[in-house]
């Protein structure tokens, strides 16, 4: 493999940062500045999502085998935090279980998997360009010598006592349980004290699985084979084009899908006659096609925000109550006055709200931590947040105002209350409703500890604020530095937040310019050597 | 060898269906070799959210204490004598502790150490349990060769949550990274049990088959991580070295038999694991298995972990209440409507105090059925196997309206084999820290030089009144 030379001036140019990568090449090996530095690059594992994703990509298998794993344990908001992988018996038998079904089914099409005539050319000839071949898509990169050997001799061994067939099926096995194959393993360069390059294929698994969730394809591979991933510039280009394809959605959906809480949706309880087992399954298919629809179209944050237009088949159009709505999935403009983009789709209202009504503290909350990035103080321990039952006589948000209104409550509530109250109209099962309990809703309020206080009438005022709020922006960019890197952010990453916020307002707040700016820096590029590193 | 139970006994199946417990020993797993004394057994069973104090703490003290209202499900002439209540043990090490109660208590509940890698909330200070839990340290000393060292089932733990709420065991270090998940799947958990155990001859030796083939394939996978040794950061190669342990711990336990034949699978008639009707479908399939694997000698420890820290159960299904008059109907919610043992509660805290109580009832009498599935299986002594299990039901939190931390509502079902002083009340006085109690299970397990347990500025040692 090439040895890498990066440009390094390009990255120079996004960063504005003190000194140069390669000032601390210290021999002693002191830290590296730590004010420049790319930031930790914990090893990550295949989230669920993504390991469903590349067995239906690398063998066609569409089962989604993972979906039976321990879930991820989520931090920092995001499935794919490389500390939310956990280790347990459990773990590795649920691997090892998918492994041999996935192999075991597709031997089952063994002329589709090997692409290779065994008549003509033999069955150990196909054997071994199988292993060198699948081999390369299932690690990431050609395999060693050893390691090819290694499979090579579970081939030989295996096809000796039970043939061919099981042969293929059992060298399968083992690469899908390989720590390269569940891992997204960066060797180190041991001798290194310093901040070094991304090697090229271990670049284009942090492209594929970024942009695409998944491994990287066959060009991809052959791109870093090839000395075309080396430079910034090579990165750039690789990502735009990763991110035009078809599959190129898939980051900005999955992103949306868990920053809006959706996948929260199925485990929501709720009365079946309101709200029908298919529903979280329908919302989430329009909140898939609503965000990939603006990624595609102006794909800034601000539309993401406003757009009045959302994604409906017949089924969740009578269940909206929206009429003349027949057939499958397709886009409806909405009225802007009601209905303005993400922040009032059915599902992400549904989630932020309690069985029998809706939440303005969640919905606050959310406000604060997933548009503003400020998360509200705990509530004291003694709080006592239990809800009065319904009064018919008064609407929930006056009940609520005079629950928090104690001086020990309004401190919080002051400013958490008011932005959920601004979402009433919508009832706990993400429908618009004119009344809460006949009684006249009201949404107004003032917006405080934010870019863009002030008195607002309802949302739809309160969105067009956020959507101007360069404080929301930013946030917007910080959630997407969680969601690439795997990781939350550190002191070390000051100049790669600043230069991404930097960057992302100067392109007008574009979502598919923010996710090509997340390759362009340090902490994408480049790998500071970890403290106590092996060596 | 396992001989008949003394009563043929036939469990209903979940399914309606009727299933044998497994019988005779046929076939012996080659890794394991079986004493002729039977080995101790220890269960683990968490449930959420606290108990009622009042109605779970005796009156008196000693030996003849009345069984409260919470515990009435044991008061039976085979259980009674088999009951230890352990009053007064305070949870120091989550008293220490700031942060968010249900996360504390739940990481400090089965480790006995304030947790680890902490952050901020909204919901104030969150975090992982610090180290090592205590089912995972008793299992690791008492592990034969090629034996499953524990088997954690769960019932609905990553419902509603997936991170720190959702985990009770933690393997040697602690952190988010040796947290040890519940299998929530009933079949999962059967079929990693007893897969390997044939129904005939025929099956045996297509079995060896298979398990000679997954042994050829983890020594492969194996050996794919010594590749990497010594060329990543410190932190992942300890990550990396922790999964292969686990491959070639896989690669040896796998072997054909046990000694047992071969129980039928509980079938569930629900099929979705995540309803609240499910709940005691669910718990009845996966206790039946952890009895199971415990009476064929799979495995010596076995957690059962319902619902997950500040649980959202809903219990109305199938627990008797006056479930219209309530403000909440989930556990958590409920668990606020309540009071503190030393307040007077009001009639809404009244009428929360007792669906509480019942609530706990219902999960007391999954215990006590547990309990007898264990005495219908006949040990090579003689005894049964309740006689040499000790079942101890934790808690992450005292009581739901305070969070507290002392008054943990201990329970300890069974002697090991006569190595607990079992049947009565003990009365600790909030002077003895939970990590004792810890103590005195791996002692009474027979665990050498076992002095210590958790953050051992808590420990004074084993409770003597409560240790043979």
């Amino acid at each position: 493999m090439r040895s890498l030379i990066l440009g390094l001036a390009a990255v120079g140019a996004l960063s504005g940062c003190v000194g140069e990568i390669g000032d601390t090449d210290d021999p002693t090996g002191e830290a590296v500045d730590p004010v420049c530095n790319p930031g930790p690059a914990p090893m990550r594992r295949l989230t669920r999502w993504e390991y469903n994703n590349t067995v239906a990509d690398l063998l066609g298998d569409t089962t989604a085998p993972a979906s039976a794993f321990v879930p991820e344990a989520g931090q920092f908001g995001f499935d794919n935090a490389a500390a939310g992988a956990t280790l347990s018996d459990v773990v590795v038998e649920q691997f090892e279980s998918a492994a041999r079904g996935l192999a075991e089914r597709a031997v089952g099409d063994l002329p589709g998997l090997l692409a290779c005539d065994v008549e003509t050319t033999g069955e150990d000839a196909c054997a071994a360009e199988f292993i060198a071949r699948f081999g390369r898509r299932i690690f990431r990169r050609p395999l060693g010598e050893d390691e090819a050997a290694r499979y090579q001799a579970l081939y030989d061994s295996t096809k000796a006592s039970d043939g061919f067939v099981k042969a293929i099926e059992l060298v399968l096995s083992g690469m899908l349980q390989s720590p390269h194959f569940l891992y997204r393993i960066e060797i180190e360069n041991s001798a290194s004290t310093t901040v070094v390059p991304v090697h090229a294929y271990e670049m284009a698994t942090r492209l594929s699985y970024f942009l695409w969730g998944t491994a990287p394809d066959d060009e991809l591979l052959d791109a870093a084979e090839n000395g075309e991933l080396e430079t910034p510039a090579d990165v750039e280009r690789e990502a735009r084009r990763m991110i035009d394809q078809d599959r190129g959605t898939r980051a900005v959906k999955n992103f949306f899908g868990q920053w809006a809480k959706l996948r929260d949706l199925p485990l929501i309880e709720r009365d079946e006659a309101i709200f029908p087992v298919e529903t979280p399954a329908l919302m989430q298919e329009e909140l898939d096609r609503y965000v990939e629809d603006v990624f595609r179209a102006s794909g800034t944050w601000a539309a993401m925000l406003s757009e009045p237009a959302t994604y409906v088949n017949e089924e969740l159009a009578s269940y909206y109550g929206m009429e003349g709505i027949t057939g499958g999935w397709q886009r409806v403009e909405l009225d802007p006055a009601r209905y303005p983009g993400i922040l009032t789709r059915g599902g992400l209202l549904a989630v932020l709200a309690h069985p029998d009504q809706p939440s303005p503290v969640l919905r606050g909350k959310f406000i604060r931590e997933q548009v503003f990035c400020d998360p509200p103080p705990p509530p004291p321990c003694n709080a006592d947040t239990t809800l009065p039952p319904i009064d018919p006589d008064a609407t929930a948000r006056q009940q609520l105002e005079q629950k928090t209104s104690g001086d020990a409550c309004v401190g919080c509530h002051g400013f958490l209350n008011p932005p959920g109250f601004a979402f009433d109209h919508f009832d706990q099962v993400g429908r618009w409703r004119d009344t809460d309990h006949g009684l006249e809703i009201d949404t107004s309020g003032d917006l405080v500890m934010t870019d863009v206080d002030g008195e607002f009438e309802g949302h739809t005022d309160l969105i067009e604020r956020f959507a101007e709020s360069p404080e929301a922006q930013e946030c917007m960019a910080t959630h997407w530095f969680r969601y690439a890197y795997g990781r939350g952010v550190t002191e070390a990453d000051t100049c790669t937040q600043e230069d991404l916020s930097t960057m992302f307002a100067e392109s007008g707040g574009d979502l598919r310019e923010l996710m090509v700016a997340l390759t362009q820096t340090r902490a994408f590029l480049y790998r500071a050597p970890a403290e106590g590193d092996s060596q | 060898m396992i001989r008949l139970p003394r009563r043929r006994s036939f469990l209903r199946g979940v399914g309606g269906l009727t299933l044998a417990l497994p019988f005779l020993e046929s076939l012996r797993s080659p890794g394991v070799a079986r004493a002729a004394t039977p080995p101790k057994r220890v269960i683990f069973v968490y449930s959420s959210n606290g108990t009622v104090i009042n109605n779970w703490r005796p009156s008196s003290t000693g030996s003849a204490f009345d069984v409260p209202y919470i515990l009435k499900p044991f008061d039976t002439p085979r259980l009674r004598p088999k009951l230890s209540v352990l009053s007064g043990l305070s949870m120091e090490c989550a008293r220490d502790t700031s942060g968010n109660g249900h996360s504390v208590g739940m990481t400090s509940m089965m480790t006995g150490r304030s947790f680890t890698e902490v952050v901020p909330t909204e919901f104030g200070d969150v975090g992982w349990g610090a180290g090592i839990s205590i089912d995972q340290a008793i299992a690791k000393a008492v592990a034969a060769p090629g034996q499953l060292s524990s088997i954690e089932a769960g019932i609905q733990t990553k419902k509603q949550y997936q991170n720190f709420y959702a985990y009770m065991s933690y393997a040697e270090g602690g952190g988010s990274g040796n947290a040890i998940a519940s299998d929530d799947d009933p079949s999962s958990v059967f079929s990693r049990l007893f897969d390997n155990i044939p129904d005939s001859e025929e099956t045996k030796a297509a079995l060896e088959k298979l398990v000679a083939q997954r042994k050829s394939v983890l020594d492969v996978v194996a050996d794919d991580f010594k590749t990497v040794k010594g060329k990543v950061a410190k932190a992942d190669q300890e990550r990396l070295d922790k999964h292969l342990e686990l491959v070639r711990s896989l690669h040896d336990r796998i072997a054909v038999g046990g000694f047992c034949e071969k129980p039928s699978e509980p079938t569930l008639t629900q099929q979705d694991l995540n309803s609240d009707a499910s709940f005691p479908l669910i718990a009845k399939a996966q206790m039946d298995s952890v009895a199971a694997a415990l009476a064929c000698d799979v495995t010596r420890v076995a957690t059962l972990q319902f619902s997950s820290a500040q649980s959202g159960t809903v219990f109305n299904s199938f627990v008797d209440a006056d479930w219209d008059n309530l403000a909440y109907d989930y556990h958590h919610g409920l668990s606020h409507l309540s009071v503190g043992w030393d307040a007077t509660p009001d009639a809404t805290q009244a009428l929360a105090q007792e669906t509480l109580s019942r609530i706990n009832i219902w999960f007391a009498q999954q215990i006590a059925d547990l309990a007898t599935t264990l005495d219908s299986y006949v040990e090579a002594d003689g005894s049964t196997l309740l006689d040499n299990t000790a079942i101890v039901w934790v808690s992450e939190i005292s009581e739901g309206p305070t969070h507290r931390f002392v008054d943990m509502p201990f329970v300890v079902l069974g002697d090991m084999g006569g190595a607990l002083r079992s049947g009565s009340h003990l009365a600790y006085g909030n002077e003895r820290a939970h990590n004792d109690l810890f103590v005195t299970l791996g002692k009474a397990m027979g665990l050498e030089g076992f002095d210590t347990f958790g953050d051992p500025q808590y420990v004074q040692g084993a409770l003597d009144d409560f240790l043979a």
